[in-house]
């Protein structure tokens, strides 16, 4: 974790010190994007410990919002959210998990032209965990919050003034060793067995402010 | 100073006695159907899920929160199990073997007696101390139980 820490503020002392030197326009850039989620690690702690059960949350649908603030040519930085959803159900109860994800990014762009654009970011934010369903007719849910760090490569294809259609892919790596259950009036922490990662792939649109 | 040490004494022993939550159990969820001695215990109630093995209580003095002892002259293993908060339950199996279905008799959770029921053992294995099996009978449904006993 030490560093991911030491890489992330090296990104931002260069892209502060490359604005400095810089008068690239500043540019705005929001966007928002949908798509696909994968689970590297397993969830648990739902409302059933089947193996089989467990693996139907290996999929789920994303979707993402992201602002960025373009420092220069080569670099900005901005915010992320992003949002994993699964659900599924059983015999005895079903669950509802999200996985929402915030975090500042810093971001280089490494291909650069009038219409296309290449751009890597990273970012370290807070994770948290929910899943809130049932079980026996009964409400169960379980959730925790913790540190998470955020890999990502981004294209962009202009295809209006201002306009631009967005290819994301990212890499979302969680940590965190327990997790809080809240059922029949009370609240247990509970250990989670290794951690969950998960890579995402969605499309979307951004739109891109000129000063 | 006499009293700091009676009180550092105490602690001493508290602390070498006392035996950890197990932060590992899962209270909300049933243990799988297991016959490998893993020390599991669940059954629902009224459609609520109680989980043994994570809690410990001393006024019981023992260390963990299920117990099944075997009295091998009698032939009846004595159970015992805590759940989280005070919750508890006790019954007796009587003339424990594998295969049959056996009525499990004084049945009592939070010291209020309930109803006796079926148990039906999987495994009793009397070299490994290791008894497996499924329970249920009046308002107790989907119990099971791997547990490794220990003799009277």
């Amino acid at each position: 974790m030490k560093h991911f820490i030491l890489i992330f503020m090296v990104l931002i002392v260069t892209s502060a010190q490359l604005a400095a030197q810089n008068d690239y326009q500043s540019l705005h850039t929001v966007a928002v994007r949908a798509g696909y989620g994968h689970l590297s690690g397993k969830l648990q702690r739902l409302s059933s410990n089947d193996d089989n059960y467990e693996n139907r949350f290996d999929y789920g649908y994303v979707w993402e919002g992201e602002y960025t603030f373009r420092l220069n040519r080569v670099s900005g930085f901005g915010v992320v959210f992003s949002q994993y959803i699964a659900e599924s159900s059983h015999q005895y109860g079903k669950d509802h998990v999200t996985i929402s994800y915030i975090s500042p990014l810093a971001n280089l762009f490494v291909i650069q032209t009038d219409h296309f654009s290449v751009q890597i970011n990273s970012g370290i934010g807070i994770y948290y965990y929910n899943d809130y369903g049932n079980t026996f007719g009964h409400s169960r849910n379980a959730y925790n919050q913790d540190i998470a760090t955020r890999f990502g490569l981004t294209l962009d294809q202009k295809i209006a003034k201002n306009l631009y259609i967005e290819l994301s892919s990212s890499y979302i790596t969680t940590t965190g060793d327990r997790m809080k259950v809240k059922y029949h009036d009370q609240t247990t922490e509970i250990d989670i067995n290794g951690h969950f990662d998960h890579f995402n792939l969605t499309l979307g649109i951004a739109y891109r402010f000129h000063n | 100073m006499k009293k700091y040490i009676i009180i550092l004494i105490a602690f001493i022993i508290y602390s070498s006695t006392s035996c950890d939550e197990n932060y590992s159990v899962d209270p909300t969820v049933l243990p799988p159907i297991t016959q490998n001695g893993e020390n599991t215990f669940g059954f629902l109630m009224d459609s609520w899920i109680y989980v043994g093995g994570r809690y410990c209580d001393y006024s019981w003095n023992e260390e963990q929160s299920i117990s099944f002892l075997y009295n091998r002259d009698q032939n009846i293993m004595y159970v015992k199990v805590l759940f989280s908060g005070n919750d508890h339950i006790h019954f007796n199996i009587n003339n424990p073997q594998k295969g049959d279905n056996i009525t499990y008799t004084n049945t009592y959770f939070n010291g209020d007696q309930i109803d006796n029921g079926l148990v039906k053992i999987t495994r009793f294995d009397k070299e490994r101390n290791i008894i497996s099996g499924t329970f249920e009978g009046g308002r107790i449904t989907l119990g099971r139980f791997d547990v490794v006993y220990e003799d009277e």
